[in-house]
């Protein structure tokens, strides 16, 4: 399989979840194992109060006004203020600005499963007029990131429901390593979607007990909002200085061709399979796995399986306990996670009981598992419609 | 630079549905194509999807139901895809409550059409759901290329266009209010192989845009054109311009151009944005012709 001459890395994180504004509370609060759901307001007559989810903070949402720009401050939308704010964060830490001359030709590539959900929303519900919300076209997310960080290369949307943001890396990883530019701005971004609640209410799938990933108790996903945004770089474009958080060695992009909602066990193995042979390693070269961990019955019982058959050796932990299920962002949070691991070479744990855990897993539980010789972390994203993603890092160091 | 082999090109354009399920038009094997299981809950997009890709089923290794997997790569390319479906489940939650049905959320995601055209003919291989704004024919094509040059799949089907909802149309004349919206969706079958190389060109939205050609509007354009020789326009092909917002048409005017290149022949895709960005794909036969091309 060709996998194409160039290296790239991850130089530039950020992120806006229910922790707050920012890799820093992002990282505390996995690290702590800190939850902050709240309960959603019934949407429908078929919805029951008490259901949780996560939110982004009022305070986060202010911190993020005032940093994109007059465009998106003027008539915000949730995708958007996400992810460009996410943007603006990775950009820095990457020590780019805006415009620099290394994001002219950037490629941008977004995930995002609901979009601007709210803006369709309110339009359906006779909330807002077209025009007043901004427009609910997925492209203009797309459009604000790459108006915001200044790159007038390729920008595009994917969507692959709760897999986006790795599919949205994976593709992105393919015109860098085919030459079309060095640098790429990309991640995921979902905002609150009703539509979004509404149906994972009809599937049952939601409650008023939080995500409990790979446990005998779990019941539900505790859907959630935000974005992460990362910037990759090839070789050639790092900067003399700079000090990447990973090697991206893998996105594998699949499907189960199985079932409208539920995972395929051997759709879910055989992307496994794929993203170990791209990156050219095994599963005991794995240390540690971000578990797309929803808290499901059914795919924690499929994931958990094949990570105590095939990776017996890998600390596994599933950050949805914490932070929630940021749908097509999901996979984007994982990211910045496994990268926050690589640097700080510890392993965020998953917020549940030990004693609950169901399966034989390394499952990292309690304090945060210290790894010094941490070197390859897969990061995990499932989602409905049998989309699979798996992305494969290595340490630089 | 990507190579390929193109097979079969088709369309369909029933007509306006107007995000409803009154169409005009249809195919008269629509039906007995895609059945109609689930009609109260998949849009007339994901349909549309359905019917060409099984319509086309013969030529694929996979078989429709999922009897045979295949690797192919499922690419859609489109601005608003299943939009009609996630509105539809917003107003039916409203009206029936505690009734509603939890058939209606698979094909209600953004990317539903996807996932049942990878369902119905056995796809296991890389799928994706593209929103470039203009240049989606360019970007989806470029995706679906790529994952036979790297060797992730042997077969691409690349699906292009909208149709729409009325909320689409709504959004759609935000920022394009003169550009018409017909509904259509094009389907292209893509192989490994070498008759066909393919280059791509992606312009940054700083740069100059070239001055609009005649019957284009400014903003929106998109043309295709056929050369002879690399700088040198074709004689008696004069570049055709597209300023319709779906990218359905102009995919499969492109396509059906390729078909009839001759050896060292290109056609040629340029689309430019609103906003300034732009791609081109030049597509260059070197062998001999393929004459695989369908119409519906």
């Amino acid at each position: 399989m060709n996998q194409g001459a160039a290296r790239v890395f991850i130089t530039g994180v950020g992120i806006i979840s229910p922790a707050g504004a920012g890799a820093a509370p992002f990282w505390d609060d996995v690290c702590a194992g800190r939850s902050r759901f709240v309960e959603l307001p019934p949407l429908y007559a078929g919805m029951k109060p008490g259901i949780l989810g996560g939110r982004v903070p009022r305070e986060a949402r202010e911190t993020a006004l005032a940093e994109v720009d007059a465009v998106t401050r003027e008539r915000p939308r949730d995708a958007s203020l996400f992810a460009e704010f996410a943007a603006l964060e990775a950009l820095r830490d990457a020590g780019l600005v805006p415009g620099d001359p290394a994001l002219r030709t950037a490629v941008v590539c977004v995930g995002s499963s609901d979009g601007q959900a709210e803006a369709l929303e309110d339009v359906v519900a006779g909330r807002r007029g077209i025009a007043e919300t901004g427009g609910f076209s997925s492209y203009s997310i797309a459009q604000g990131v790459a108006r915001t960080v200044g790159a007038a290369g390729p920008a595009y949307l994917l969507q692959s429901t709760c897999a986006s943001a790795n599919v949205a890396l994976s593709c992105a990883l393919e015109m860098l390593r085919a030459g079309v530019a060095d640098t790429a701005v990309v991640g995921g971004c979902d905002p609150y979607s009703e539509k979004n609640i509404i149906g994972f209410n009809t599937l049952q799938a939601i409650g008023s007990t939080p995500c409990k990933p790979f446990t005998k108790s779990r019941r539900y996903v505790t859907p959630s909002e935000g974005a992460g945004m990362f910037v990759l770089q090839t070789e050639r474009a790092l900067r003399p200085d700079a000090t990447p958080y990973a090697e991206v060695l893998a996105t594998a992009v699949s499907n189960d061709a199985s079932h409208p909602t539920a995972p395929d066990r051997e759709g879910v193995a055989a992307c496994h399979r794929r993203s170990l042979e791209e990156a050219g390693l095994k599963a005991d070269d794995i240390d540690v796995i971000f578990a797309h961990g929803t808290g499901s019955r059914a795919n924690d019982t499929i994931e958990g399986g094949i990570f105590a058959e095939r990776y017996p050796r890998a600390a596994v932990t599933a950050i949805k306990s914490t932070i929630g299920h940021l749908m097509g962002a999901a996979g984007a949070a994982g990211a910045v996670a496994a990268c926050l691991s690589l640097r700080h070479r510890l392993v965020p744990p998953t917020a549940v009981d030990p004693d609950d855990v169901e399966l034989d897993l390394n499952l990292v539980t309690g304090a945060p598992l210290a790894l010094p010789g941490l070197r390859h972390v897969q990061n995990n994203a499932f989602g409905f419609g049998g989309n699979n993603a798996i992305s494969i890092f290595r340490s630089v160091s | 630079m990507f190579e390929f082999f193109l097979g079969p090109v088709t369309l369909c354009a029933p007509g306006s549905t107007n995000g409803t399920d009154d169409r005009e038009g249809l195919p008269p094997d629509w039906h007995e194509v895609i059945g109609t299981a689930g009609d109260q809950f998949r849009d007339a997009f994901t349909r549309t999807c359905l019917y060409l890709v099984l319509g086309a089923a013969d030529v694929s290794e996979a078989l429709t139901d999922g009897g045979t997997r295949s690797d192919d790569t499922v690419v859609i390319g489109t601005e608003y895809g299943n939009t009609a479906a996630l509105a539809r489940l917003q107003r039916h939650a409203a009206e029936k409550g505690k009734l509603l049905s939890a058939q209606y959320f698979p094909n209600a995601t953004s990317s539903s059409a996807s996932a049942f055209v990878n369902l119905r003919i056995g796809a296991t291989g890389r799928n994706m759901t593209i929103n470039a704004g203009v240049l989606t024919p360019v970007v989806a094509l470029w995706q679906a290329l790529s994952a036979l040059e790297r060797g992730r799949s042997d077969v691409s089907r690349l699906l292009v266009g909208d149709v729409y909802a009325p909320e689409a149309v709504a959004d759609a004349r935000l920022d394009t209010p003169d550009a018409p919206c017909r509904d259509g969706v094009a389907h292209a079958f893509l192989r490994t192989g070498t008759d066909l190389t393919a280059e791509f060109d992606f312009g940054a939205a700083d740069t100059p845009r070239p001055s609009p050609r005649p019957g284009t509007r400014p903003g929106l354009m998109r043309t295709v054109c056929k050369a002879v020789a690399h700088g040198t326009d074709a004689g008696d092909a004069a570049p055709v311009a597209f300023a319709e917002r779906n990218s359905a048409f102009v995919t499969r005017a492109f396509l059906d151009l390729v078909h009839t290149l001759e050896p060292a022949e290109r056609a040629v895709l340029e689309c430019h944005a609103p906003d300034g960005r732009h791609a081109t794909v030049t597509v260059t036969r070197r062998h001999a012709n393929s004459t695989d091309r369908e119409s519906q």
